[in-house]
């Protein structure tokens, strides 16, 4: 039964008025210190100029970023690409790091370049769902993804975040206004490709 | 008194533990990506894993420094030296102090010191900081003697006594509050006598 809700509003990304901050990253300096090799041990996003460690990545979120990997390549076959936690950035100081995101055009064309806008995200949550449906469903909301799909895996359960508005001023953010709630039982289909229907249990492990 | 305490790595309780959790950087990660330089022309120290961006000073922090650390050249002289916004080591932070009085005599240190006998945060915009964070990670690390000069305040907050709390880490049993009427001596210069007053612009 979909349920519409707003999602919880973000807290304010500004300088506390305590006088420190922690130091905040560009995405670009983000990347740089990626490429010294410091994150080599661990799996890192970067959330609002802050750096995050996750989970390395197990079986159960693996059989399930799988099985919806090969779905979405043959619900969308022209004219969109699929990325498998590839970057995804959301202005300046965001690099989610989602593990699935669809693309308009090719693969090459973004060669040099990382996409900043998707037709899909997809986040396969095994222990982060507190911040799968806050945090980041707020930052894609605000690069305007149209359709965002977090599969709770400990709830056997798919969450699907639509319609991205802007929250009342002053807030600077945005939510996504509906929010569906579907049961393994139940059948989906991505909002840019309305016939690719899908049974949620198809991306459960 | 200071809030609930951390230990020397982060202790989340919220969210839930699974949950992505701030990267936790190791001095050696931080110095060697300072190195590179990553940090060029900011002003940052590690505190709890955390690289936090120091405010920029104002003319009455920088006042309230040079007078701290005068009165403490003078109170400690011929038992220790007085470092300025320098790194300390403490556990796996590195934070740099307002003022900080390190044991023994200067020449004899070859590398950053590793206890204190006295710190001071001097706070302009930093006074919730300085006395949660700041306390917490002072506390842990065994510094029996720290000091928070509160600029708005006109006024002296002491903490002593640290002791270990049930979820590791430590904080301060004692905290005191002097106003610029007053005088402290150091825990580890009792015979010294530290006007408050001399502290503050």
């Amino acid at each position: 039964m979909p349920v519409a809700t707003i999602t919880p509003p973000p807290k304010p990304s500004v300088p506390s008025a305590a006088g420190w901050q922690a130091y905040r990253w560009t995405i670009t300096a983000y990347r740089n210190l990626g490429s010294t090799g410091l994150f080599d041990d661990v799996k890192t996003m970067l959330i609002d100029g802050e750096i995050f460690t996750m989970v390395m990545p197990n079986p159960p979120h693996d059989v399930a970023l799988g099985l919806t990997d090969s779905w979405l390549r043959t619900a969308f076959t022209a004219g969109h690409h699929v990325r498998n936690q590839m970057g995804f950035d959301v202005g300046t100081r965001n690099g989610p790091e989602p593990d699935l995101a669809v693309v308009k055009g090719s693969i090459r064309d973004y060669a040099t370049r990382t996409p900043t806008y998707a037709v899909l995200v997809v986040e396969v949550a095994e222990s982060s769902l507190f911040l799968d449906t806050t945090t980041k469903a707020e930052l894609y909301a605000t690069a305007g993804v149209p359709d965002y799909w977090v599969i709770d895996l400990e709830n056997r359960r798919l969450l699907v975040f639509r319609d991205p508005v802007p929250l009342p001023a002053g807030l600077g953010a945005t939510a996504y206004r509906t929010r569906l709630t579907l049961g393994p039982a139940d059948a989906v289909a991505p909002l840019a490709a309305p016939h690719a229907v899908v049974t949620v249990a198809g991306l459960l492990p | 008194m200071s809030s609930a305490p951390a230990s020397a790595v982060p202790h989340l309780p919220f969210p839930p533990p699974g949950e992505p959790r701030p990267f936790f950087w190791t001095r050696d990660q931080y110095h060697r990506m300072g190195t590179l330089g990553f940090f060029v022309g900011r002003r940052v120290e590690l505190v709890n894993g955390e690289v936090v961006e120091m405010s920029p000073k104002g003319w009455p922090h920088v006042v309230g420094c040079r007078k701290t650390a005068d009165a403490l050249d003078r109170a400690f002289a011929g038992t220790g030296w007085v470092s300025r916004q320098e790194p300390v080591v403490l556990l796996a932070s590195e934070p740099e102090p307002d003022v900080a009085v390190l044991p023994g005599r200067f020449e004899d240190y070859t590398g950053h010191p590793e206890t204190a006998l006295l710190i001071v945060e001097v706070a302009d915009t930093t006074l919730d900081y300085d006395t949660t964070t700041k306390a917490e990670l002072y506390a842990t690390a065994g510094v029996a003697d720290y000091w928070v000069v509160d600029l708005a305040g006109r006024r002296l907050v002491v903490f002593r006594d640290p002791r270990p709390v049930p979820d590791g880490g430590a904080a301060y049993r004692r905290k005191l509050t002097f106003g610029p009427d007053d005088a402290v001596a150091p825990l580890a210069a009792p015979a010294a006598v530290v006007a408050v007053a001399g502290l503050l612009p």
